[in-house]
């Protein structure tokens, strides 16, 4: 079953008076339970792919479906909520709550969803331990290594156990241990729990890894091909 | 969960936000003591004019108010006392006829104002005998009583005879020779040098004046309440005959009272505005600092409503707590000055005695000040927390995230 289905996507900017074209009629299905990098170089459209697919940027043209429900024909509002109830989002700069410790900003997506207390607090101690970072539960951010933050990322995209989740170069800011670990621990999550992770990456361990490799270049996909791991 | 983001997100920036309640608490202690002391220097002014001599409430003739003379009068009988004494508006009452002249002692005089009291009566109303310096209240014909303000300018003491020369009651002569039984020390600077306090029965004999008296003074249950009495017991009195509240019948000291209040507004309202500017840059600094968390928040399903309600909160926690702070400092200090005025001495205590006025500073523990200056720091918050209310509602969750 498709989770992710866009058709003819495209995506125009006007940059310095020049029109660009970023995403260059991408048509991509992408099944659950995926393991799939979308990769390229620098400036060939694969975050401009994934903030459409993830309802943060409009197409100028073209379809997304996420779970049959077309994201171009909903509201600002049932797009906030979509994402809230559908999509999980992992950024390259982990991009926590810095006020919030690390079992909180996981719970707080949970909370956005009005979750009773009682499941939160059982989805919250799973989610760090299958991420690892159970002893650092208080923890704010700024007392979590750059890894350990991504971690709790991840713990926070799956929180409300949604469809699928978009990391943005999940690994770019991280050490080569943090990163073996952070997806160690996403392929665990994909392999044994079927979530469909969906990744941009220029990362060659991140390539190494994927089940599926989707190239881009110039906003165009140049090949798609699945992998044997 | 909300609350505590907010609370948590003040915090963040401790410095930034110890400046930003510092520069709150500041207005508010400066404003308020402003206020304060402006209030309590109109509230001594309205207590030594209104309540020493004049009243918070008046029967008079409605011609009366326009030009007081003593041909103006109001009845006073068993029927109109029984009816004062029947109202639980009113505590006390005292009749006056007031008529003016020249008191004269020896080479000696002044023009001053001859005020026929019943001493029991007017002792009950404003506490007459309390105020005495010298000598003992009047209480038989041939007795005065001098301001002690109008005594030094006669040289007159106890014992002293003073001649009055004046016009009665309708183009009467009045003649009266006196014995000064009394000095009092009136509150007002104006009244106490040119008050002189007879009996009843002498005015009406000296004045001529058999029938009535010019005014009935009141005092009411509540001052403080005078006009709102005053406005219930209008419904009975029919012209010519009328009661009036203090503000009625001494416009200008009312006029002093509204100028001040005016005045404490717009020095609020200076510093207020000073404060805004402070309060608008930190709001602008916390969105600039957070953006990229904002649309990170809504990029992950936070309603914009949501997070447009926590800046809120945030706003208002750091309203509520400069305020606070601000009334921490300022309260001990107004409630000190309260209950220790400070005497002003010099030139100064003489430039505001000139206008009439007791050389004193003593602030006014008043709660509305207090309220008030709450409710403005407050709705000054708050009316900068649309500002980012505003941004949260136009934000591009993708653009905000870049930076």
């Amino acid at each position: 079953m498709n989770v992710v289905e866009t058709q003819n996507l495209e995506k125009l900017f006007i940059d310095a008076g020049t029109e660009v074209r970023a995403v260059d009629g991408v048509s991509i299905n992408v099944e659950e339970g995926e393991f799939t990098a979308i990769v390229g170089p620098s400036g060939s459209g694969k975050t401009t792919l994934l903030n459409m697919i993830g309802g943060l940027d409009n197409p100028t043209k073209g379809k997304v479906q996420v779970d049959k429900v077309e994201l171009t024909e909903l509201s600002k509002n049932e797009l906030i909520d979509f994402r809230l109830k559908n999509i999980g989002f992992v950024f390259q700069s982990y991009n926590l709550i810095p006020v919030l410790t690390a079992y909180e900003n996981v719970e707080f997506v949970m909370l956005l969803q009005g979750r009773d207390p009682k499941e939160r607090k059982a989805r919250v101690n799973e989610l760090l331990v299958a991420v690892g970072i159970a002893d650092k539960a208080k923890n704010r951010p700024s007392k979590l290594s750059g890894g350990q933050q991504q971690r709790v990322a991840v713990a926070r995209a799956l929180a409300p156990k949604p469809k699928f989740i978009i990391a943005d170069e999940p690994t770019a800011n991280l050490d080569s241990k943090s990163a073996s670990t952070l997806l160690d621990i996403m392929q665990q999550l994909n392999e044994k729990e079927g979530i469909t992770f969906l990744f941009s990456t220029h990362d060659q361990r991140v390539i190494d890894r994927a089940r599926r490799v989707v190239t881009l270049t110039d906003g165009k996909i140049t090949e798609d091909k699945i992998v044997d791991v | 969960m909300l609350l505590r983001l907010a609370w948590r997100n003040i915090w963040r920036n401790k410095r930034r936000t110890l400046i930003t309640l510092g520069m709150i608490q500041f207005a508010v202690v400066l404003a308020t003591l402003m206020a304060t002391i402006r209030d309590g220097i109109m509230d001594i002014q309205v207590e030594n004019v209104v309540g020493g001599y004049q009243g918070y409430a008046a029967i008079n003739d409605t011609g009366y108010v326009e030009e007081p003379s003593i041909d103006y009068i109001v009845p006073y009988n068993d029927s109109v006392q029984s009816f004062l004494k029947s109202q639980n508006l009113i505590k006390s009452y005292s009749p006056r006829i007031i008529g003016g002249g020249i008191i004269t002692r020896g080479e000696k005089f002044k023009i001053g104002r001859i005020v026929g009291v019943n001493p029991a009566l007017e002792d009950s109303l404003t506490h007459f005998s309390k105020n005495l310096v010298k000598g003992r209240m009047h209480h038989s014909i041939g007795e005065v009583v001098l301001g002690l303000g109008l005594a030094e300018r006669l040289k007159a003491d106890l014992d002293s005879v003073v001649f009055i020369t004046g016009m009665g009651y309708q183009g009467n002569t009045a003649n009266l020779m006196l014995k000064v039984v009394g000095i009092i020390k009136l509150s007002n600077i104006q009244e106490n040098k040119r008050l002189a306090f007879v009996t009843l029965e002498e005015a009406r004999e000296g004045f001529a004046l058999y029938e009535g008296v010019n005014q009935i003074v009141l005092g009411l249950r509540d001052n403080t309440k005078a006009k709102q009495s005053v406005k219930k017991l209008k419904k009975q009195f029919t012209d010519p005959v009328q009661i009036y509240s203090w503000n009625e019948l001494n416009v200008p000291l009312y006029m002093l009272v509204e100028v001040n209040d005016a005045v404490n507004i717009i020095v609020s309202a200076m510093l207020y505005f000073i404060i805004s500017f402070g309060l608008f840059g930190t709001i602008l600094m916390m969105l600039a600092e957070r953006k990229r968390e904002f649309g990170m928040l809504i990029a992950i399903g936070m309603k914009k409503s949501k997070l447009s309600y926590i800046t809120y909160l945030e706003n208002t926690f750091m309203a509520i707590f400069g305020t606070a702070l601000g009334f921490v400092i300022a309260i001990p200090v107004v409630y000190y000055l309260n209950q220790n005025p400070v005497t002003l001495t010099g030139r100064n205590a003489e430039d505001i005695a000139k206008f009439g006025f007791e050389p004193l500073v003593r602030t006014s523990m008043n709660f509305n000040i207090f309220m008030w200056q709450a409710i403005s720091v407050l709705g000054i918050s708050l009316f900068f927390s649309l500002y980012p209310i505003l941004k949260i509602r136009s934000m591009n969750e993708n653009k905000a995230m870049k930076g």
